[in-house]
């Protein structure tokens, strides 16, 4: 029994550290671009919270079989994953016109962003849930 | 086991809930001020970002202006002073303010407030306020009231953003700040320039003004363990009434060039930490006086005439700081040791006359602090601290050296729903600089001023609504006064003070709440008068209706001596016109009925009574309006 709780103690404190919720909504987000319960994802570099709690997120190492590439920096993006679909971690990346959107802060607030134009290139249609999160 | 370990992993990697409340959740989770608060360090008031966004919290004295207890208040020289004690020209010396992990300090004064009690706050993140002796661990001297800045951090403000805002009598503000984060280390960098205009007041058929123009830039660097920090400092405006008290400028000016350096490192897995920090500050200070303006007023403060004086003082610390923190099974212990060096010379200081100049009795003071606190967690309810500190302070010259002693006793309990907090503490205070180094009105004789205290704090949390009641009775021996003579001694009586306040917040929605504020402030008074008796009441409501914040706030201020009761309504709305851009209007005292503060001109030179003063708003009426880009 003690175990038991132990057990639980530390799972809900693993759910309540930050990383852990940052990787619940990285999550959901490319659930619903990939329409994948497991979607295969890329990282370039490296996004800690989702590689210490990857979820449903089956994390690849080659951008060749990945369904879309995560990014924390659009720096020496390898040449494989340019026909994928991908996503930012910062603002900045939305520079870069291949990234259809970004999960990023700013102001002291998280925020999610995708530009309309860039999800219809690649034929995405998002749950209305994220309108309010879709820009022209 | 196995599957019901299963079962509550599945539940915990569930991601059913909406993107709305999971990203909600994850802002309100991920709140700096949930990693850098510390409720154990004593009874804390948290601003977090998204209060100071909300509030348009423009400089400090936003926040001080309506703080628990307390009204912002400036001293004759137009310098912040929130426990201001007219004529003394500084009071608030237990007011430690901490800019991240380095004290921002003014080693003449004591406390940084007198420099940085009315700064912008545009690259400040979230604010703590420990009011009441907190925690030892915060600094090297004791200290009555704590206020932690936090700078933003390219965690959670990457990119940059421009800021500019104009308003009543061509008050404006420029900012800019970027900050970033790369493989193995991230910064920030900041510049800003404030023109702050102020309302002129005529006296005597001179004109007092406290205008202020502030430069300053601030960058850090910041690695995993290590971070290095560097705030420089240019501000030059109106000394308002000067220190020569009897007398109306009719000229002033006052200018500080200020840099402070500071470095922080955590080893052993963040359980041993080094901050060092080094600052210089260079004050000039400049007034004259009308022709014939002294004659046949009493000269209250200098015993000779003079119509101008010119002064520099000069002032350098460096601070060094190394603490070790244990985790046993049942308790947490900290060891402490610190030192610090302060170098201070008033002696540069030039009158129209000639005078002779008198010698400065010491100009260096080396604090040598060391701390143990003990956090004693009985079970997951109950927790104990107690804590001792002590400074030796070496003054160089013939001045005595002075010991002081800090004891602090706590018992916390936490509940679902309830947090108890009790405090005693026994805590004496050394005189600082600015009392007795003056040849004028300073005393190298003053004893250590020593407070007794207890405090309790009470917080209810049910559903959406957080409930508190703060009390607190402490007695102050050997206070500092200004005796017949304009000096300063410690007074003879022991003086009694006790406080209380109640608040109330509901949250009626995720991004609507109304904050309900009274408290109540009594000290006996020093000097075997009437006793200080105030009340503070404020409503607060913010709102966000679409892309508009809203923001709304009532203090009303009664019982502050020689002057009318106070009713400060400020408000604010901030509109999101995209994710770049911001505009944002604002309206400090806006029906010009806030709090005012009485200043000593004339006093009976046979009675001792005070016949004339000068009574000034505290907060001035002013309309701000700005915007924000980002990039």
């Amino acid at each position: 029994m003690i175990k038991l709780i132990a057990a639980f103690l530390l799972i809900i404190n693993v759910y309540a550290s930050d990383d852990k919720k940052a990787s619940g909504i990285f999550n959901l987000i490319l659930k619903e671009i990939t329409k994948k319960e497991n979607p295969r994802v890329y990282i370039h570099t490296n996004i800690y919270s989702i590689e210490q709690y990857p979820g449903d997120i089956n994390i690849v190492t080659d951008c060749n079989k990945a369904d879309i590439a995560l990014l924390s920096t659009t720096k020496n993006l390898p040449p494989e994953c340019n026909k994928k679909i991908l996503f930012g971690s910062r603002y900045s990346h939305l520079k870069n016109p291949n990234v259809i959107g970004s999960f990023f802060w700013q102001k002291g607030r998280p925020n999610i962003l995708f530009y309309k134009q860039r999800l219809k290139k690649h034929n995405i249609k998002l749950n209305p849930s994220f309108d309010k999160y879709i820009e022209d | 086991m196995k599957i019901l370990l299963l079962i509550l992993v599945f539940i915990s990697f569930s991601y059913g809930e909406g993107i709305d409340s999971l990203l909600n959740d994850y802002a309100e989770e991920s709140e700096l001020s949930k990693k850098t608060k510390d409720e154990s360090a004593g009874n804390l008031i948290v601003y977090t970002r998204d209060d100071l966004e909300r509030m348009q919290v423009e400089s400090l004295k936003d926040l001080l202006k309506s703080l628990r207890f307390f009204s912002y208040a400036e001293n004759r020289l137009a310098q912040p002073d929130i426990l201001n004690l007219d004529p003394i020209s500084y009071y608030s010396k237990g007011v430690r303010i901490y800019l991240n992990e380095s004290e921002l300090l003014s080693p003449i004064a004591g406390s940084g407030l007198i420099l940085f009690g009315d700064m912008e706050m545009d690259f400040i993140d979230h604010v703590e306020v420990y009011i009441g002796f907190p925690s030892f661990e915060f600094g090297v001297e004791p200290a009555t009231v704590v206020i932690r800045l936090y700078s933003k951090t390219a965690e959670h403000d990457e990119g940059g953003r421009v800021k500019a805002t104009v308003g009543t009598h061509g008050t404006n503000k420029q900012n800019v700040y970027y900050t970033n984060k790369e493989e193995d280390f991230s910064y920030f960098i900041y510049a800003n320039r404030t023109d702050d205009k102020k309302e002129t007041y005529e006296h005597d058929g001179e004109t007092l003004g406290r205008d202020l123009q502030t430069n300053r830039f601030y960058a850090s660097l910041s690695t995993k363990n290590h971070g290095v920090e560097l705030h420089a400092l240019k501000a030059e405006g109106d000394m308002f009434l000067t220190s020569a008290v009897g007398n109306v400028p009719r000229d002033t000016y006052k200018r500080t060039d200020f840099i402070g350096l500071s470095t922080n490192s955590k080893f052993l897995s963040d359980s041993l930490t080094l901050n060092m920090s080094y600052t210089n500050a260079i004050n000039d200070f400049s007034s004259e006086y009308p022709p014939g303006a002294l004659n046949g007023i009493p000269v209250l403060v200098f015993p000779f005439e003079y119509h101008s004086y010119a002064q520099t003082i000069k002032e350098e610390s460096f601070t060094a700081s190394l603490k070790k923190e244990w985790d046993l099974d049942s308790q947490t212990i900290t060891v402490g040791a610190k030192y610090r060096y302060k170098h201070f010379d008033l002696t540069d200081l030039v009158f129209d006359i000639n005078v002779p100049a008198e010698p400065q009795p010491y100009k260096v003071e080396n604090v040598y602090s060391i701390f143990l606190e003990d956090l004693i967690h009985i079970d997951e309810n109950n927790l104990i601290t107690l804590s001792v500190m002590n400074q030796e302070y070496v003054r160089k010259g013939d001045v005595d050296n002075q010991n002081t002693t800090q004891l602090r006793f706590g018992y916390i309990y936490t509940d679902k729903s309830w947090v108890s907090k009790t405090f005693l503490s026994s805590q004496e205070f050394a005189s600082e600089p600015y009392m007795t180094v003056s040849p004028h009105y300073g005393n190298e004789e003053l004893k250590p001023e020593k407070y007794t205290s207890i405090i309790q704090e009470f917080n209810y949390t049910i559903s959406n609504t957080i409930s508190k009641v703060f009390l607190a009775y402490g007695t102050y021996e050997n206070m500092p006064i200004i005796d017949n003579t304009f000096k300063i001694q410690n007074a003879q009586e022991d003086v009694s003070s006790h406080l209380a306040a109640a608040e109330l917040t509901i949250l009626f929605s995720e991004k609507d709440k109304l904050e309900l504020q009274a408290n109540y402030f009594y000290l006996e008074s020093p000097y075997l008068s009437e006793s200080t008796v105030h009340y503070n009441y404020v409503i607060r409501m913010l709102n966000s209706i679409n892309s508009f914040d809203i923001f709304n706030e009532l203090a009303i201020h009664t019982g502050f001596d020689n002057v009318d009761d106070g009713y400060n309504y400020s408000v604010g709305i901030k509109y999101e016109v995209n994710k770049d851009l911001h505009l944002n209007f604002k309206g400090d005292n806006i029906f010009n009925s806030g709090l005012e503060q009485s200043f000593i001109n004339q006093v009976d030179p046979f009675t001792g009574e005070v016949t004339d003063s000068v009574i000034v708003p505290k907060i001035e009426r002013r309309f701000l309006v700005g915007m924000e880009y980002l990039f």
